[in-house]
């Protein structure tokens, strides 16, 4: 019997996988890499990641004022969770840093931790991506045919919805732009065509585009693009860079308060005997310098590839079978915030736990010859 | 068919966007070659150990993430940059 029902279950979300993948359109994939701009404040260009930054920020912050606002020595509630979470962590990068450096490590580390792991998760609440800014037809063509003189731009309906059953017409107009006309389908099917100079400026080919589309019988206030006003914070790329600038300052940091100025033989090298070796050991000590900075780009995009990656993918599956699948991937997806988190930390502690040590490669030499 | 009929045929269809697509399916394709073979190598290394060793598993843990994650790294900027072929050039 409740083997029948186990088959049952499965045929049933098969249908329900199949129904999705045959009768429901998701709207195409729109992959955009630069946070979007939602509007200036003097100087400043707020993007929505900045938002979403200041937004996950102020919630961190309130956690951890209300689980401290009334600490006791036998901890319970939210100071009871925050203290366990804090403790396991603790207890990581003692293992990797040992007890001493972790105490000096965990401001700076556990604060990354935190951070990423809080914004790559809140990338997966349903309000990213889905509440924002609408920009109509006109500001949407402007700014495309500022980019480039020949494209395809999807204007979407405003009040409509981005999934579609099979059969029915989405709310979408696909223009085609060339340096002298642009194409798009009327609402009846047919193809029109706008004409305009090649050397008009993008706004008054946006004009004429849009004045078509008027004719056209369109209403294109209705039409354009949503802004997101929240968006995962990681797929930034200045975010990963200026947490990797951070954490390098961090790294060089502990070491020269370890070493002293010391620290620096690791880079300028010209012990040895021979003009070889001295040759040799100035290459290593550039070598080690250069392979110093490059964890910056390191850091930088492998937490922002990954984050990337991971929002690339959601919308794919969610674009190619529009039920149930893309459950599974939010669940991977909620694995990889904390892995990323994990491997951003651990990285700083494990490189300013070798900055601190003094087996440098001069060291090794210098040891070697006393021998 | 004949051969220089289906180079005829190709080099028909090989347009600048076709090519673009061709390249960003290159680089990922090469990128992810040699990257779970690594990722492979490390974690099999890591799970003998933990046969080995079984107290020693948040070490071996740690540690082996580390290295996934290094290994990791080669296919993601491959990935980024045939996202940047795809949509962004």
């Amino acid at each position: 019997m409740s083997k029948l029902k186990l088959t049952a279950a499965i045929l049933g979300l098969f249908v329900i996988i199949g129904a999705g993948i045959f009768l429901l359109r998701a709207a195409q994939p729109n992959i955009v890499l630069a946070p979007e701009e939602i509007f200036t404040l003097g100087p400043l260009t707020v993007v929505n990641t900045l938002i979403t930054a200041v937004f996950i920020t102020i919630f961190l912050s309130l956690i951890s004022y209300l689980a401290t606002r009334n600490m006791k020595l036998v901890p319970s509630g939210l100071q009871n969770v925050v203290e366990a979470a804090v403790e396991a962590y603790y207890n990581i990068v003692k293992g990797v840093a040992g007890d001493a450096k972790a105490r000096i490590f965990i401001p700076l580390a556990g604060t990354i931790f935190i951070f990423i792991a809080f914004s790559n998760g809140a990338g997966l609440l349903p309000i990213f991506g889905a509440v924002g800014k609408f920009v109509d037809a006109e500001h949407v063509l402007e700014h495309e045919l500022d980019i480039e003189e020949e494209g395809d731009v999807e204007l979407v309906k405003a009040s409509g919805s981005s999934f579609n059953f099979i059969g029915i017409d989405p709310d979408t107009i696909e223009v085609e732009f060339f340096p002298e006309s642009a194409t798009f389908d009327g609402p009846d099917g047919e193809e029109h065509e706008v004409t305009y100079a090649e050397s008009d400026d993008p706004h008054d080919k946006a004009h004429i585009i849009t004045e078509g589309l008027a004719e056209a019988g369109y209403d294109p206030e209705q039409y354009g693009h949503l802004l997101p006003l929240f968006r995962s914070v990681n797929t930034d790329l200045t975010v990963p860079l200026s947490m990797a600038i951070v954490a390098f300052i961090f790294i060089e940091y502990m070491g020269f308060r370890a070493l002293g100025i010391g620290y620096m033989r690791k880079f300028i090298n010209f012990s040895g005997k021979g003009i070889v070796e001295k040759l040799i050991n100035a290459f290593v000590g550039l070598l080690e310098a250069f392979g110093e900075i490059i964890r910056i780009v390191s850091l930088t995009f492998r937490l922002f590839g990954n984050t990337l990656a991971g929002e690339v993918l959601l919308i794919m599956v969610v674009f190619l079978a529009p039920l149930l699948v893309v459950q599974v991937f939010y669940g991977l997806e909620l694995m990889f915030a904390l892995i990323q988190a994990f491997i951003f930390s651990i990285l700083t502690v494990v490189f300013a736990s070798i900055a601190m040590e003094s087996h440098g490669p001069g060291d090794e030499h210098g040891d070697s010859e006393h021998h | 068919m004949e051969l220089s009929v289906i180079f005829t045929t190709l080099a028909v269809t090989f347009t600048d966007e076709g090519l673009r697509f061709i390249a960003a399916g290159l680089v990922m394709g090469l990128g992810a070659l040699a990257t779970p073979l690594g990722i492979g190598r490390l974690v099999a290394s890591a799970m003998e150990a933990l046969g080995r060793n079984p107290e020693a598993l948040p070490a071996i843990q740690t540690n082996m993430i580390l290295g996934v994650a290094f290994c990791e790294a080669i296919a993601i900027y491959s990935l980024i940059v045939a996202i940047m072929i795809g949509f962004v050039f």
